[in-house]
């Protein structure tokens, strides 16, 4: 390969791999506004039963060309709730024989299809007629994107089979299996499909280029580089959908270990090869290898289906909860919960207590008082409070599609009404933490600011209290802790807006922080109990 | 009566005088030493002086976590039908107080004479 291919194969690398990562980071993002209870049931529906599963992940695997994709696809899924984890566990063992199908047949132009993908999602987002299907949109344009990437990946490594130095290793490949294994696990990490490795292996084959065996043993040793490639590829990534991940590396390092042992016992004599076994057919040796990842494919399903009873205990183990995670899934409101309104209702306070007291938290990277100060990413608790935010959003509106009598209909609006409430709360409060802790230290502004942080902090966990307590000192503390202060707020505002206060920066920053303080009051005042019915 | 406690960074000490309870705090009121300060203003409220002066003249900081110690206070207090008076504030401090809206909760007075003399006109 010449110096100027070279610098152009590695300028497609490099492009695909970050059309890969926005794609699952678009994928991840849009499916977020998605994650609806309606289209929760939709996709529990189409993975209803293990065989469902199982055809699902072959139709995607087969389409996709990449079980790397649908594992990180279906990471989104399962981390926005769409999926149970179990059943994406067999949805992605089967999506890896579901990818082997295309060495028998043709292979399709996924690149043209990865391009309409993208042409139409796209467009379909300008369409403001389609805005409030934006999400779907958004998500199918993340999936493009990261398919993009992948044929981006394998365009780059094309020209590989034509290089010298390629024919070479070809040519050692025929001296040692170890190394054919060896050598198969570094072509999958350099080339992100395990299928395009067998087609150039049997298109190599039937050139004669190289023996079968040492053909099928580089196949083999792919498995490992999936497993590597799934991993690295999925260090951004955490909870489920790192777990996902985890298992697509699980099963097709054991899959390809599985295989090549099989391979090294038969060269010994022990066993016939599985080569010798299906070349007593009248297969041609294309079919043969073709069949030989096939059935090294569907190892991965089986040892999904031999070791998924332990899946989870195994999974947890590997990639525990974070805090964030526990706290983004509800701990009390369930489907069966929405059939008794006053249960459901109360179910709904307890989750808002949750939200209330893990709130305050967003506030930390603004606090006077340091030690309060934590390591956890605001994003990450963000999400995680909008998540079971949105959750009992969702629930809220499924009860009231349930309600029949009257009284149980103004229950639920009135209860959808304080959720929205403590939306805005966690909006309101984790912009407040965002603009005072962009202050510098030891300013008029910043002591200031931090001074409302501290105040704000105190009367979310009096809130709290309140809420979840039937202390009437709480009711009443809150009462004075939210207290219309107009006044005296525009007496701090007319000192902050005073030339010797700071630079009009400083000054805007202030007057904006004492605007969210007082808005994150008017919201606590608006959540008090004595606001509830 | 007097008496004394030693957090990481407060110092407590408390003397009774006619049964009001003068509570001073020296050093920082803070997440790192909210329990002590709670622990200590429930000694003395459950000792029997359930009408308290805090003297907050030497205390430099409180954070929300030693706002929230002041309320502990303040309900200890009231729960034994007494009264509370903040006294002596430093401005930071003082701010943080006006901010919480919490002075028609308790008496915040510029010093702990008059903080003294508005309990003792309160209860006799």
């Amino acid at each position: 390969m010449s110096g100027e291919s070279a610098f152009d194969s590695a300028s497609a690398f490099l492009a695909g791999l970050v059309f890969f990562f926005i794609g699952l980071d678009g994928i991840r993002s849009s499916l977020k506004g998605l994650a609806s209870r309606e289209m929760r049931r939709r996709a529990q529906r189409a993975t209803a039963s293990p065989l469902r599963a199982a055809l699902l992940g072959i139709g995607l695997g087969a389409i996709t060309q990449s079980a790397t994709a649908v594992a990180f696809v279906l990471g989104g899924l399962v981390s926005t709730r769409f999926l149970s984890l179990q059943r994406a566990l067999t949805v992605v063992a089967f999506a890896n024989p579901g990818t082997a199908l295309l060495a028998f047949l043709a292979a399709i132009n996924l690149n043209v299809a990865t391009l309409w993908v993208i042409g139409l999602a796209g467009l379909a987002m300008r369409q403001r007629r389609l805005a409030h299907h934006n999400a779907v949109f958004g998500a199918l344009l993340g999936i493009g994107f990261l398919l993009f990437g992948l044929v981006e990946l394998k365009l780059a490594a094309a020209p590989l089979g034509k290089a010298a130095w390629f024919e070479a290793i070809t040519a050692a490949l025929n001296v040692s299996l170890l190394l054919a294994f060896v050598v198969g696990t570094a072509l999958r990490l350099v080339i992100q499909s395990s299928s395009a490795i067998a087609v150039i292996l049997i298109a190599l084959c039937g050139k004669g280029l190289i023996e079968p065996t040492q053909a099928i043993m580089v196949i083999h040793g792919t498995g490992i580089g999936i497993g590597l490639s799934v991993l690295m590829l999925g260090q951004g990534l955490r909870g489920d959908a790192r777990r996902i991940s985890y298992w697509q590396a699980i099963i097709n390092v054991l899959s390809g270990s599985f295989m090549g042992g099989w391979l090294l016992l038969a060269w010994v004599g022990v066993l016939p090869s599985i080569i010798e076994l299906l070349s007593r057919t009248s297969l041609k040796i294309e079919t043969v290898l073709a069949t030989g990842f096939f059935v090294q494919m569907s190892m991965g399903a089986v040892f999904n289906a031999l070791l998924s009873p332990a899946a989870p205990r195994i999974l947890s183990r590997l990639v525990p909860d974070h805090a964030e995670e526990e706290l983004a899934k509800p701990a009390f409101i369930s489907e069966n919960a929405s059939n008794t309104p006053e249960i459901a209702v109360e179910l709904v306070r307890r989750e808002q207590v949750r939200i209330l007291r893990a709130a305050p938290a967003l506030l930390d990277r603004a606090r006077l008082d340091r030690t309060q100060s934590t390591s956890r990413s605001n994003a990450a608790l963000h999400t995680s409070l909008v998540a079971l935010h949105t959750e009992i959003a969702s629930f809220l509106a499924e009860c009231t599609e349930h309600a029949h009598a009257h009284t149980e209909s103004t229950l639920f609006v009135h209860a959808i009404g304080r959720e929205q409430v403590v939306g805005e709360l966690i909006d309101a409060i984790d912009a407040l933490g965002t603009e005072v802790s962009a202050m510098s230290d030891g300013t008029s502004a910043s002591t200031l600011c931090g001074g409302l942080v501290e105040a704000t902090d105190a009367m979310l966990h009096v809130l709290a209290d309140a809420l979840e307590g039937t202390d009437e000192m709480d009711r009443e503390i809150l009462a004075a802790m939210t207290s219309d202060r107009s006044e005296q707020l525009e007496s701090v505002r007319r000192s902050a807006a005073s030339t010797r206060f700071g630079t009009p920066r400083e000054q805007a920053a202030t007057l904006y922080a004492i605007s969210l303080f007082e808005r994150v009051m008017y919201l606590a005042r608006r959540l008090a109990p004595e606001a509830a019915v | 009566m007097a008496s004394a406690s030693n957090a990481t960074d407060l110092e407590l000490t408390h003397t009774v005088d006619n049964m009001i309870a003068v509570v001073q705090l020296r050093g920082h009121l803070d997440s790192n030493t909210q329990v002590a300060a709670e622990t200590y203003f429930k000694m003395v409220v459950t000792s029997g002086s359930a009408r308290v002066v805090l003297d907050l003249s030497q205390v430099d900081f409180i954070s929300s976590a030693g706002l929230r110690a002041v309320l502990t206070l303040l309900k200890l207090v009231k729960g034994s039908h007494g009264a509370l008076a903040v006294c002596a504030s430093q401005p930071p401090v003082k701010q943080l107080f006006e901010f919480s809206g919490l002075k028609t909760l308790f008496l915040i007075l510029p010093t702990v004479d008059e903080g003294r003399a508005a309990l003792v006109a309160r209860f006799g």
